[in-house]
């Protein structure tokens, strides 16, 4: 083919890439809530527990502490952040200790006597009404005195006060010039998040609001903001892996490239052997715009990890082209080859779209259309636009010296048998659980983060994010109902100190029926009035002063009893929308613990209310999810081997060429894992799914040193690509097994282990070579 | 350098740690600080309150301690028993029969505002009486004297009036709190607080606080 030929494709090449980079980056949407890599809830059980793993009133809370200020400052910064932040609808609740009756609703006022217990115990009659005078008046005389008069006419049994006390936290700190202090002098908020705890960008916004709230305010040089919680945990965390995986990216990609460089000795070469990989990646994420409408942060991360195994395409028709023949004569009799890679790289990712998980699903979907793309142009455009002239690296000296030397290698049969057995042996003896269910272990806390929350949890009476109690009725009725009938052993248990406090539904809205209970007892407003003239009788109470007392009985007595909709707008809805969910058929209440002592003790409540009253525990469940998804991802994993034996051997049309490809990678495979046992590392969702990027990459070594050409050029050819591609795995991977994060190194660890085993075993295994050129 | 001399002593008094209060002249200053007493001490007390809610006067007796510090305890014996204990920014109230109410000092502010007057008095402390309000003396330390303080933010402002002590000598003789609402709290403090009427006017107060020597 002519030189400007050549070149008008690549210019056509390049210009439909640029288009389609164009769509990509105008449709481009990436989703950074890290539930799309969780597995589908099955049951109710599981979708309440994937609603609160982002939703629950716990995760969504962020703990703020005020420091290094003197108290009059902090408290300033306190109220005026709180003040700021109120008016951000980004945020559904602040809270800073500020005890604040004016702030409730004044329609609701009259509701205190149906919200308020007092009427169970007491009626509004004479003798009750003069005790409760007297105490008034006691009261006027006393320091409390100008707290209560402005309440006074409206309410003398201070039903408001009592109903304050009923909503404040349980173990709420002390409050120093109005507003929450914890013993180091810091003032203390918690404020509640409109966006799901484990959404990293739409926590970030929040954490950036609340930050630039506070440096806003003219004293906020004077103290510095402190930071909790699990929104504020996933921005750290996000912000740091992705900080290191761009480093580590930046550093492989530049020595990848040198590499190459190294390799083909030609920057044109190089420059157009990364375009099948480009077009794939492009071809992949365009796919996902037209499937999804969006894309996952971790998918997209993954996603070019995993389409580097496409890079072997190009490097495989660099390096087989052969002094005197075009590079398309080069591909075609590679092709065979290379088709089988791509095939069984689609069908291990296959099983990816099998777990049914929509994150990993989206990563089976661009890394199967990435590899199909890249292969297909390695084929068919590739070679038409790569110069004509090039090195054969047939003709390097050292590389024939290297491939005597592999040639000369002793290859007993023996092998596959000892390192099965070293294998086996290593599983068996290996410390520690094998499956690492826990998520989190993966993406651990810095210890200073760690001890920062636990010190704000505790100063703030924070509940634990862990454990919920589980109310289940017919409707919302129904468990306030239940809330109520459980209250009296619930007491007990925090009276005993099994746990340290429980915030039920019911604290903050009575049952319709208990409120109907209330409202029964109270008087008429003649019998009132009267009980009110007899206790009143010699008292120095101005006359009429408590006419408007009179009013909000009054008003009590006709009100529809208060429902969680008839709350809606004030703050104790929000409150109660997080308490009362529907689920499925039914309702379910929502009550946070705090401090459990005693796990058992609140496990028997499930016992004693058939089932009704539950403790979930939200880190055992989702352990157990995690490890159903895990069987389920297994499963698919196994029938994907099978899919895979078949391909091989169909497309290598023997069973025997099949065993000396797939021994060694499966072998290799199970050696990753037993030294990665034999270590201690427990194995998670990431090892799994950088062990099957490995066996790729070792399957494409296996079938390229399987291959009997009776050619030395050949053979010398095929150990060129395969030393580009080990080294370049190596290169990339080795570097992501040195990083901080567990994550990133799980896989650079699995993979380069992956990588080293693959190469070695599938030269140790690969059949003698049997004829070779003087 | 004869410059620099001649500055100094100008720099010097503008540096100066206890420089005189603003608003308090030197004689009232040395006032405050005569009434300077040593902790633990305590007097009879007999409170009048005038409020609008009320047709006449709420009276209650008892002894006002103090501890030293920012601990005050207020007792009552009569109409009824109630102890108050001021301390840590804390009052703890236990009334007779009714257990014990807890509330933090900054959820009231006149009361706050009156525990730092009152120590400021207590330990001769003109700066701290200053701290948060004008101050105005009339009269001298000599014969009889009425000290004014009234607020100086708006905000305690809104809750608090004015506070007026009245002494003769270096003896408190009465304590005046007026709320923004109206509400007037008349304490007759030592001998005094013997002289209480049963039904008292607030003329009757002010003619007994004023004359007390």
């Amino acid at each position: 083919m002519h030189t400007s030929r050549r070149l008008i494709l690549a210019l056509v090449w390049l210009g439909l890439l640029a288009l389609l980079g164009l769509y990509v980056a105008r449709s481009l949407r990436v989703s950074t809530d890290l539930r799309s890599f969780m597995p589908p809830p099955s049951t109710p059980d599981q979708q309440l527990l994937m609603d609160q793993i982002g939703n629950g009133p716990g995760s969504r809370l962020l703990l703020l502490a005020i420091a290094g200020a003197d108290v009059d400052t902090a408290a300033g910064l306190s109220q005026d952040l709180s003040d700021a932040l109120k008016h951000d609808k980004q945020f559904t609740e602040v809270i800073n200790g500020r005890f604040d009756l004016d702030s409730l609703d004044p329609k609701l006022l009259p509701y205190r006597y149906l919200l308020s217990p007092t009427l169970d115990r007491h009626r509004l009659d004479a003798a009750y009404l003069h005790d409760q005078l007297q105490q008034r008046l006691a009261d006027l005389g006393s320091p409390a005195g100008a707290m209560l008069e402005t309440w006074l006419p409206r309410d003398p049994t201070l039903e408001m006060l009592k109903l304050a006390q009923r909503w404040t936290p349980a173990n709420a700190p002390d409050t120093r010039d109005g507003v929450w202090f914890d013993k180091r002098g810091e003032a203390l908020l918690l404020v509640q998040t409109r966006a799901p705890g484990f959404d990293p960008g739409a926590q970030k916004q929040a954490i950036d609001a609340i930050q630039a709230a506070f440096k806003a305010l003219p004293d906020h040089a004077k103290a510095h903001l402190v930071m909790s919680g699990p929104g504020y945990f996933s921005v750290k965390i996000n912000a740091r892996t992705r900080a290191e995986a761009d480093w580590f990216g930046r550093i492989s990609t530049i020595g990848f490239i040198l590499l190459l460089l190294w390799a083909y000795r030609s920057p044109r070469a190089v420059l157009l052997g990364a375009l099948p990989v480009a077009s794939g990646a492009l071809a992949g994420l365009a796919l996902l715009m037209v499937c999804f409408g969006q894309v996952h942060g971790i998918t997209l991360a993954f996603g070019f990890t995993l389409l580097g195994v496409a890079q072997e395409y190009p490097i495989r028709l660099l390096s087989h082209r052969r002094a005197g023949a075009d590079a398309l004569a080069g591909v075609r009799a590679l092709w065979p080859l290379l088709l089988t890679a791509i095939a069984s790289a689609c069908i291990a990712y296959l099983a990816f779209y099998a777990s049914g998980v929509p994150g990993l699903q989206q990563l089976a979907v661009f890394t199967i259309a990435g590899l199909l793309v890249a292969g297909f142009s390695t084929r068919y455009l590739l070679p038409h636009v790569l110069p004509q002239r090039f090195r054969d690296v047939a003709d390097s000296r050292p590389l024939a010296r290297w491939r005597q030397r592999f040639d000369a290698l002793p290859r007993p049969k023996i092998i596959p048998v000892l390192v099965g057995a070293a294998v086996i042996g290593a599983l068996w003896l290996a410390p520690g659980p094998f499956w690492q269910n826990n998520l989190a272990a993966l993406t651990p806390l810095p210890h200073k983060l760690m001890a920062t929350d636990a010190r704000l949890r505790q100063a703030l009476g924070a509940p634990d994010v862990r454990y919920l109690l589980l109310l289940h009725a017919d409707s919302a009725e129904g468990v306030l109902q239940l809330s109520e009938r459980i209250t009296p052993t619930i007491d007990a248990l925090q009276k005993r100190g099994a746990v340290q406090a429980v915030e039920l539904p019911s604290r903050y809205l009575p049952s319709a029926r208990t409120q109907r209970a209330r409202q029964a007892r109270l008087p008429d407003a003649d019998t009132l009035k009267h009980a009110l003239a007899q206790a009143d009788a010699g008292m120095p109470f101005r006359a009429g002063l408590f006419q408007p007392f009179l009013a909000d009985v009054a008003t009590a007595r006709q009100l529809p009893p208060l429902t969680p909709a008839r709350l809606a707008g004030s703050p104790l809805a929000q409150r109660l929308t997080a308490m009362l969910v529907r689920e499925g058929r039914g309702w379910v209440g929502l009550a946070t613990v705090s401090g459990v002592h005693d796990v058992a003790a609140l496990q028997a409540l499930a016992k004693d209310t058939g089932g009704k009253v539950r403790l979930l525990d939200l880190k055992a469940s989702s352990e157990s999810l995690i490890a159903a998804y895990r069987v389920r991802i297994l499963k698919a994993l196994a029938v994907a081997t099978l899919l895979l034996v078949l391909t091989i051997t169909i497309a290598l049309r023997s069973l025997r060429r099949a065993w000396h490809v797939l021994a060694p990678m499966t072998l290799a495979t199970f050696a990753v894992l037993a030294v990665e046992r034999a270590v201690g590392i427990e194995i998670s969702l990431f090892h799994l799914v950088a062990l099957i990027l490995a066996a790729g990459l070792g399957l494409h070594y296996a079938l390229f040193f399987e291959r009997q050409t009776g050619d030395a050029a050949e053979q010398r050819r095929t150990l060129h690509a395969t030393l580009v591609c080990v080294a370049s795995a190596l290169l990339v991977f080795g570097m992501l097994a040195f990083s901080s994060i567990p994550v990133l190194r799980a896989i650079g660890l699995t993979v380069s282990l992956g990588v080293a085993f693959h190469f070695c075993l599938s030269i140790l295994m690969a059949p003698h070579v049997e004829r070779t050129d003087a | 350098m004869a410059c620099t001399l001649a500055l100094m002593p100008a720099w010097a008094l503008a540096r100066a740690p206890d420089p005189a209060p603003a608003g308090l002249s030197p004689q009232a200053s040395a006032l405050i600080a005569g009434l300077k007493q040593a902790p633990p001490t305590q007097t009879p007390f007999a409170e009048a309150k005038y409020s609008a809610m009320l047709d006449r006067a709420l009276v209650v007796s008892g002894t006002l301690s103090w501890q030293g510090g920012d601990h005050l305890s207020r007792d009552v014996s009569a109409p009824y028993k109630e102890h108050t204990v001021i301390a840590d920014g804390k009052v703890a109230m236990t009334r007779q029969g009714h257990g014990t109410r807890h509330f933090s000092l900054d959820r009231a502010p006149p009361l706050k505002a009156l525990l730092d007057s009152l120590v400021a008095v207590l330990s001769g402390n003109p700066q701290r009486l200053q701290k948060g309000f004008s101050a105005r003396l009339d009269g001298d330390a000599a014969h009889s004297w009425t000290l004014t303080l009234r607020p100086d933010s708006a905000r305690l402002a809104k809750g608090l009036s004015h506070i007026r002590l009245d002494g003769h000598g270096d003896t408190l003789d009465c304590m005046e709190i007026a709320q923004s609402g109206g509400t007037v709290t008349i304490d007759l403090l030592g001998p005094l607080a013997a002289k209480m009427p049963k039904q008292p006017n607030r003329a009757q107060l002010t003619g007994l606080c004023r004359r007390a020597h």
